[in-house]
């Protein structure tokens, strides 16, 4: 019973010093903890500034995106519109072509007519899918120089300085190219 | 303090078992039976006291989690992400409306050259099929009905290269 009782207050005795320690230490380092305390509302408020300001200079930054992407969506469809306008009028200037020839050489077979009409179509075409500038310009040319040499023939046959019933130098650069 | 209770609960039980067990090798009646029963009854209370602390963290954890996630840093740093997203969204977004103006442009271009390849075709067909029927009589009848076809055929698919092919053919028909 003595060594149970002994025992009993020994172990009491242990928990008190383990229980007395803990408050010793407690109190040493109580203004540490108030100070990591401090530090961690200080750097919480910090970092929430920080996102505050973040926030609205990213909100500031959208505004500008999306004018920018507004305006130039807005000169994007003007000059497609422009672009579609502008096949539009070589269509027409290709069917005027196409009625000059026939007007100049009456004589002349309707396929040969369409042939030329339909080649300069094709450089029209190839002239517009082309996504290289410089080749876009190298068959802008092509088509041009198509273009000027019939009307060149027809004013010639016209004239009749020329002297045969076909567009030689339009059929010379038909075979050409 | 909830451990320590429980803890001390176990201790009691295993005390009062081990009581019981002293009192049953001393052939003691009735006194082990009531000890073994307080130390089950002590056992399962530590238990019970240990699984309620476990229960009460479990709820505390859940709380500060709850607490953590409405609190404004938190609440900032979504705000912003939610926001960093949004601009993005947006460059995506301008890129697919370009592309689907750019897409229909190309249709609108299409349309006016299938229109334009559609009206000087027929007139062309039109040549061909004069020139052909030109040759009537002097083709044998499978081989007009057979250009005749193939004339429709290439008319429909407005294949331009087809009708001049065509045309050059039945030339040279007739020229021989």
């Amino acid at each position: 019973m003595t060594l149970l009782k002994n025992w009993a207050l020994q172990l009491t005795y242990i928990w008190h010093s383990v229980k007395e320690a803990h408050l010793h230490w407690q109190t040493a380092t109580h203004p540490q903890q108030t100070q990591l305390r401090h530090a961690q509302l200080l750097a919480e408020q910090d970092l929430q500034a920080e996102l505050k300001k973040k926030t609205v200079q990213l909100e500031q930054d959208i505004a500008l995106l999306k004018t920018r992407h507004e305006s130039e969506l807005g000169i994007y469809k003007a000059r497609c519109q422009q672009d579609i306008k502008d096949y539009q009028q070589y269509l027409k200037a290709l069917a005027q072509l196409k009625t000059s020839i026939k007007a100049s050489y009456p004589a002349l077979p309707e396929a040969v007519v369409f042939g030329i009409h339909h080649h300069a179509k094709q450089l029209l075409n190839r002239m517009w899918e082309c996504e290289d500038f410089a080749q876009k310009m190298h068959y802008e040319m092509q088509l041009l120089t198509f273009m000027t040499t019939v009307h060149e023939d027809a004013q010639l046959h016209l004239e009749g300085k020329d002297g045969g019933m076909l567009p030689e130098k339009t059929l010379g650069l038909l075979r050409q190219e | 303090m909830i451990i320590r209770i429980a803890l001390g609960l176990v201790a009691s039980a295993f005390l009062a078992l081990f009581i019981g067990k002293l009192l049953l090798w001393r052939h003691i009646p009735l006194l082990p039976e009531l000890a073994t029963r307080l130390g089950i009854t002590l056992l399962l209370l530590g238990f019970g006291v240990l699984l309620c602390g476990g229960l009460v963290m479990l709820g505390r954890l859940v709380c500060r989690a709850i607490t953590g996630y409405f609190s404004a840093p938190q609440r900032q740093l979504r705000r912003l992400l939610f926001t960093a997203n949004y601009q993005e969204n947006l460059k995506q977004r301008f890129y697919w409306r370009k592309m689907k103006v750019a897409i229909t442009n190309d249709a609108k271009r299409e349309r006016l050259l299938v229109a334009d390849n559609r009206r000087h075709i027929k007139s062309l067909s039109k040549a061909v099929r004069r020139d052909l029927s030109a040759l009537k009589r002097q083709l044998p009848k499978t081989a007009y009905r057979q250009l005749q076809q193939e004339l429709d055929s290439y008319r429909q698919e407005l294949n331009a290269d087809a009708l001049l092919a065509l045309q050059l053919k039945i030339a040279n028909l007739g020229t021989r």
